[in-house]
Order: C-alpha cells, then structure tokens, then sequence
C-alpha cells in the first residue's frame, strides 16, 4: 500500500491501479456511472481513473471504491510505483440528469479545442484592447458663422456661430467673438456671459455635449458710412478633461454697409421664396431673441412685390 | 431541358428580389419627402393635399396657379401672398409637422383642371438645397 500527504496539502492520498480497477468492475458486471455515483465523482473521473491518467486519489475515495467493488483497499492500490505525484484530479459530481457517458478520447480533443480558444481570446484582447484605448476617436471641432452679405445702416441683423462637435459627450465650451466697432451687439442666444461694448468682444462659456448653435443680434452704427466693410472674427474653445482644442470660427467674415435689407441677398429690393427659404434659421434666431417683428417685416416684405429705403426715416418701406 | 431550381437558390433569389424593391422603394420615399395632390381642381373649389414625411422641412412654399384675374373669396388656411394680375397665390408654411395638411380656395368663378396648376418649394433638411416639386391635376 502506497500512502502520502502533499507537501502543503492536509489530505491523505492513494495511488490506484486503474487496470485493476477496471477489470474487478467488469467481472463484478459493475457500470461506471454506478461506480462513480456511489463513490460521488463523476463517470469521467472513474474513466481517468480507471486508464490511469489519475493515479492518485483521496484516500477517502479510494475507500469508498474498494468498498463499491466490494473487495480491500489493497487490491485496488498499485504497489509498484514508488513515487507519489502530487496531483489529486478529482471531480465533483454533476448535477443530477448530466450527461456523464463522455468517451475520455472524445474529451479530450474538444478540451484541447476549448484551451485553444481561451488562448486565442486572451491574445485577442492582449492585442486590441490597448490600441483601443489608445486610439479613442479624436475630437473634431468646426465652428462656422453665417452672416449677411449686406445690412442697412441702423438696421437689426442676426449673426448665428454654428459649432459642430464630434463625438459627442461633456465639454466645457468659451466662444469669442469680435465684432466691428461701428455695430451694437444688443442680444444673444444663449445669453451672453460677457460683454464688453467698448472693445466689441463677447463671450459665451458653458458646457455643450454636441453640436450647437450660438446667435446674436446687432446693428450697425447711422453714423457708419454706407459701403463699408466691417469685418467680424472668433474663436471656440473646447475643454475635455485637461486637453483643450482651440479653433478660428470659419465662415462669412464681413458685412458691407448698404441700403438693402440683409435677407435681399441679391439686391434687387424684393425677398423672394429662395431668399426667405434660405434665411430661415436666422429668421428662426430672431423669434427666438424675442424679435418676432424682425420675422414678420422680412416675411411682409416676401408678400409684397418689394421694398425702398426711406432716408429721412431710415427705415425700410414696403411696397405693396 | 428543364433544370429545376434548389430550395436555397430559390430562397436566395426571392431575398434578392426583395432586397431590390425595397432599394427601389426606399429611393422613391427619400424623393417624396413632400409630396402634394389635388383634391379637387375644377369648378369654384380647389382642394390640395399635402403630404409632410420625416424629417420635415423647416419652412415650405405652396404656390397655387390660376387664371389671371381671378378673385379668391376664401381661402383655408389664409393664403400670405397673392398677386391676382399674375393669378398666383402662395401660403408661408413654418414650423412645419410630419403629416397630412388640407388647403382649399374657393374662387369667383368656376375654373377647369388644365388651368390649374401648383408647386412647392422648401429647402431640402438634408444638405439645404432649393427643392421645387411641381404639382399638376
């Protein structure tokens, strides 16, 4: 009889001789799965047992083995092999109704298959999962400013700073703009953070997941003389965490100083349906500033057959 | 000789087919974004409908074309422009909805369906270009 406790183990170990094992079940006409439940391992366990691909077992199943075989420990117990292996494979049974009639050759490929899949995932994610972290979409931020060809000395006008952000998410935002001395800025959408009259800067400072628009009304100064450029320029600032993105607002940049209301793209003193389709965001704007008569006069003046400017009142005036 | 066809050939074929038309369905649905018909286009009362799909145009143009000269005594909803020497009339329609809207005129005098004729106008919410879409009896 062969006996030994495990370096660092605390229980007792037999080493078996499957072959013996085996031939005692079958004389005795004995099936596995009677053995294995009597003994509470599992079929495939008294199969790796029993082709001696687990010559050590729990003293304590052993045991139980000899007595399900109905003969002494001894009998069961390889008494040739000196050396003890540290290994005790031992199973736990399986639920009741598993399916334990598995061919250890068939086992065994199919095992070999599973650990080559666990291999191929872990490599997978080794691989992947860094450049993925890495290689985070990069933000892209374009800010655009639409405003008119022309506006009319005295006269209200819209400005809309269309940003688009790319992906979307939580970013803290500041939009400057700079507008031309000889306007008034009077409203913003949203309101304003910040605005110095004196140098013609505004701010906008908030948080925006994505793309956005920001618009503000203005009005050029009577005293400005017509045929004027004045020239209008920004920049929009993105802050994620401690990286921040800085860009110039693109877009129209300049406005000249004319009698022709700004929706008359081309000057010919009428708005007609593809100039006031076009405007339609500004117009939009407008209302949403609270100046739904500046709506109303672009759209009366759609309906007329035109429009002039007055001098002495410098005003438009609809002509029916 | 007649070769008869497999199972999974005649399955992949009827999935290719249907594939296609509905290609060819999708096509015309993104077409007909809005879409606009008569109701009724002869006599004193002229009855439109309009179809609004999804995602609607901001702002839209009806445009409504009768004889020179007639007099509209009534219009549903209230037309915005309407110059009677060029005969046209035309409805602002803003804020607009995914659906159906009814517009009706009734006129002076009675009018035939090849005297009629409408279009409409709007910026297309994908990309912004000018669509004008004619409408005939």
């Amino acid at each position: 009889m062969s006996e030994a406790n495990l370096a660092g183990g605390s229980q007792a170990v037999s080493r078996i001789d499957g072959t013996k094992i085996r031939a005692i079940r079958e004389r005795q006409e004995l099936t596995q799965l009677y053995v294995a439940t009597v003994v509470g391992v599992t079929t495939d366990t008294i199969s790796r047992w029993e082709n001696r691909r687990y010559p050590t077992i729990k003293q304590e199943n052993a045991l139980k083995l000899a007595e399900v075989l109905k003969v002494d420990l001894a009998e069961i117990l390889d008494v040739e092999t000196a050396e003890l292996s540290p290994a005790d494979n031992e199973e736990k049974l399986p639920p009741p109704g598993g399916a334990d009639k598995k061919d250890d050759k068939n086992g065994r490929p199919v095992m070999m298959i599973a650990a080559m899949v666990i291999v191929l995932m872990v490599c997978a994610v080794l691989i992947f999962k860094p450049s993925q972290v890495n290689q985070a979409p990069p933000v892209t931020l374009t800010a655009k400013r639409i405003l008119p060809a022309h506006v009319a000395p005295g006269q209200p006008f819209p400005v809309i700073i269309q940003i688009s952000i790319t992906p979307p998410g939580t970013y803290s935002m500041i939009v400057r703009e700079t507008v031309p001395l000889a306007c008034l800025v009077f409203k913003g959408l949203p309101a304003f953070a910040n605005l110095d009259k004196n140098s013609g800067v505004l701010k906008w400072i908030g948080r925006t997941s994505a793309s956005t628009s920001f618009a503000y009304l203005a009005r050029t100064k009577t005293t400005v003389a017509t045929g004027k450029q004045l020239l209008f320029s920004g920049a929009a600032t993105l802050k994620k965490g401690g990286d921040s993105l800085r860009i110039v607002i693109k877009g129209d940049n300049s406005v000249s100083l004319k009698k022709l209301h700004w929706a008359d793209a081309n000057g010919d003193y009428r708005i007609d349906d593809e100039e006031i389709l076009a405007v339609y965001d500004q117009l939009e704007a407008m209302t949403e500033l609270g100046e739904e008569d500046l709506q109303t006069t672009v759209e009366n003046i759609w309906a007329a057959s035109g429009y002039g400017w007055d001098k002495s009142t410098g005003n438009f005036v609809i002509v029916p | 000789m007649r070769r008869r066809l497999s199972k999974p050939s005649v399955l992949i074929l009827l999935l290719a087919i249907s594939f296609f038309f509905g290609q060819l369905r999708n096509e015309a649905w993104a077409d007909e974004l809005v879409s606009c018909r008569y109701q009724q286009a002869e006599g004193k009362r002229i009855s439109l409908r309009l179809d609004i799909g999804s995602p609607p145009p901001t702002m839209l143009i009806l445009v409504q074309r009768l004889p020179k000269g007639t007099t509209i005594n009534k219009a549903t909803p209230p037309i915005k422009k309407y110059n009677p020497n060029q005969g046209e009339a035309k409805w602002l329609l803003k804020r607009l909805k995914s659906g159906s809207m009814l517009f009706t005129i009734d006129l002076d005098h009675e009018v035939t369906a090849a005297q009629v004729s409408g279009e409409i106008r709007y910026k297309n919410p994908a990309g912004g270009k000018m669509k004008v879409i004619a409408i005939n009896p």
